[in-house]
């Protein structure tokens, strides 16, 4: 027998906690030493641990529209560049609308002569397993206005969402039914399982910009927000807003950490603030939910450059020109259960 | 009065403590240094171990036991001073070269200090031993961290499993 044999599981899974946060496939090659090894990692006891020790789970890549001139064309992007894990690939012929729990979804448009309508793929970076969606009632179609996400189907709370990549998912559809002018753009909207939650938007004086959900904290009822504005210095500020419910039930906005962007990129000539009418010379184009890294663009050169920027430790890494909005991959890499996922399609019309 | 935590005696003498591996030998150890382990920590505190009596550690041999307490020796000033937040730069480098030195054996002697530091609840060196092990499997194949770990060669059974696992994860060694 193997000497390491002898230690029991709680040591096996210390050693194996420790290994480089900057190789993904680490956990993965780890999985097929032996089974026994597998049983540990696949422990959801092991992925608490890993979060007591590392916090959140590790940003590995990004999804990005893939080239200006293919209109449905996503690219994955490893962040460590020297990985091979998932390697970087071009998606042709889809276009990416979210990633989240170790799932991506994109839509890409029907086969003739349906071209008009648009059919929906979930895709697994780490297994490069595809699963084509049945079509939802109505389906959404080519130049109507509709937003979709893919979720872990998981009852809220029961699941860290580290391992359940293979596990049955969730893809909730939300589009409107008026003239697009007339939707309820001022609004933040969330829809959670089959419920829809409208969030008004903060006061003027407080946050004026696009904003995007980070994190929410289950327990005290938090959602955390992130957004990118002009402060009169002039600067680039990035501000984080946190969504309270009190005691009495009512909910409020609450002012969090303000942050100079030029803090976070010292080396970063950052551009002038834009005037009212021009297009954003800086903001937010991507978070990680569930962590605290954001995704950052600047309009440093023709095209501008996206930074991830972790907020807690306020490092900074530039991950390459601007495409759009990216949907970071977060993932631990450990093997989910093998089996047929089940989905459901859930749709939300406003 | 108990005597103080930070080693220093009263008058010079610091307090000590009797340690007796499960093959009854007895290890004389300063309280400090003994008190990195939290297990004992409890016992010391409480005026155990003194006098003739000593702590008996039924899993721990000798010969780990004599390990794990160089390394406790090594580190108490440092833990006295609370994580030594004014330990000087050419301490801390003292320390981790001693570290180094100290994991670079035998892997059958990881483990025992492994096992006995989770016994004896000694975090530092728990977490000291399992990046070392970490650090020797760290970029390897599976294959490779089984020849590494002394695994014997798997069963065709294993064999099979491994590879249906390569196929579905296969872009991990492409």
């Amino acid at each position: 027998m193997e000497p390491v044999a002898k230690l029991f599981d709680d040591l096996i899974g210390e050693i194996l906690l420790r290994l480089p946060q900057d190789d993904p496939a680490c956990l993965l090659r780890i999985s097929l030493v032996c089974k026994r090894w597998r049983c540990i990692l696949a422990d959801p006891a092991f992925r608490r641990r890993h979060r007591a020790l590392h916090r959140d789970p590790p940003v590995i890549g990004l999804l990005r529209v893939g080239m200006y001139h293919i209109p449905f064309s996503s690219r994955f992007v490893p962040i460590h560049p020297g990985s091979r894990c998932p390697a970087g690939r071009d998606l042709l012929g889809w276009r990416v609308l979210d990633c989240r729990h170790g799932r991506a979804l994109f839509m890409t448009q029907a086969p003739p002569p349906d071209e008009r309508i648009l059919d929906f793929i979930v895709w697994d970076p780490l297994t490069n397993k595809q699963q084509r969606l049945p079509r939802p009632s109505p389906p959404p179609m080519l130049g109507k206005l509709f937003n979709a996400a893919v979720l872990c189907a998981g009852a809220t709370g029961s699941c860290d969402h580290c391992g359940c990549h293979g596990d049955p998912f969730r893809v909730v559809f939300i589009y409107t039914t008026l003239p697009a002018a007339g939707a309820a753009t001022g609004n933040v909207t969330s829809a959670h399982a089959q419920r829809l939650s409208v969030i008004d938007r903060p006061p003027q004086s407080m946050f004026n910009g696009p904003l995007w959900m980070l994190r929410s904290i289950e327990d005290s009822g938090r959602l955390g927000f992130v957004g990118v504005e002009v402060e009169e210095e002039p600067s680039f500020c990035i501000h984080l807003l946190w969504r309270e419910r009190s005691r009495d039930g009512v909910a409020r906005w609450v002012q969090g950490r303000t942050i100079k962007l030029q803090t976070l990129l010292p080396g970063v000539t950052l551009p002038p603030p834009s005037g009212p009418q021009e297009l954003p010379n800086a903001k937010v184009v991507g978070v990680a939910e569930g962590t605290d890294v954001i995704f950052v663009y600047v309009s440093t050169d023709e095209f501008g450059n996206v930074y991830m920027i972790q907020l807690s430790s306020g490092r900074a890494k530039k991950v390459g020109p601007y495409y759009g909005s990216v949907f970071p991959y977060t993932s631990l890499c450990i093997p989910g259960k093998s089996k047929k996922a089940k989905h459901l399609v859930s749709c939300v019309l406003f | 009065m108990a005597a103080p935590e930070s080693g220093d005696g009263n008058n010079g003498a610091a307090r000590m403590v009797t340690l007796i591996s499960s093959d009854n030998t007895r290890f004389e150890v300063e309280a400090a240094a003994a008190s990195l382990s939290q297990t004992l920590q409890l016992t010391i505190l409480d005026g155990g171990g003194g006098g003739g009596d000593g702590i008996p550690l039924p899993n721990v041999d000798s010969a780990t036991l004599s390990k794990v307490l160089e390394y406790c020796i090594k580190h108490a000033p440092a833990a006295a001073n609370g994580g030594a937040p004014n330990a000087t730069a050419v301490d801390r480098a003292e320390l981790e070269r001693f570290d180094n030195e100290f994991v670079n054996i035998d892997q059958s002697v990881l483990y025992s200090l492994i096992m006995a530091a989770h016994n004896l609840e000694i975090e530092g060196l728990q977490s000291l031993v399992a990046k070392k092990v970490a650090d020797m499997i760290k970029g390897k194949s599976p294959m490779e961290i089984r020849r590494t770990l002394g695994f014997p060669d798997p069963t065709p059974e294993e064999q099979a499993e491994m590879n249906a696992h390569m196929l579905e994860y296969g872009w991990a060694y492409e």
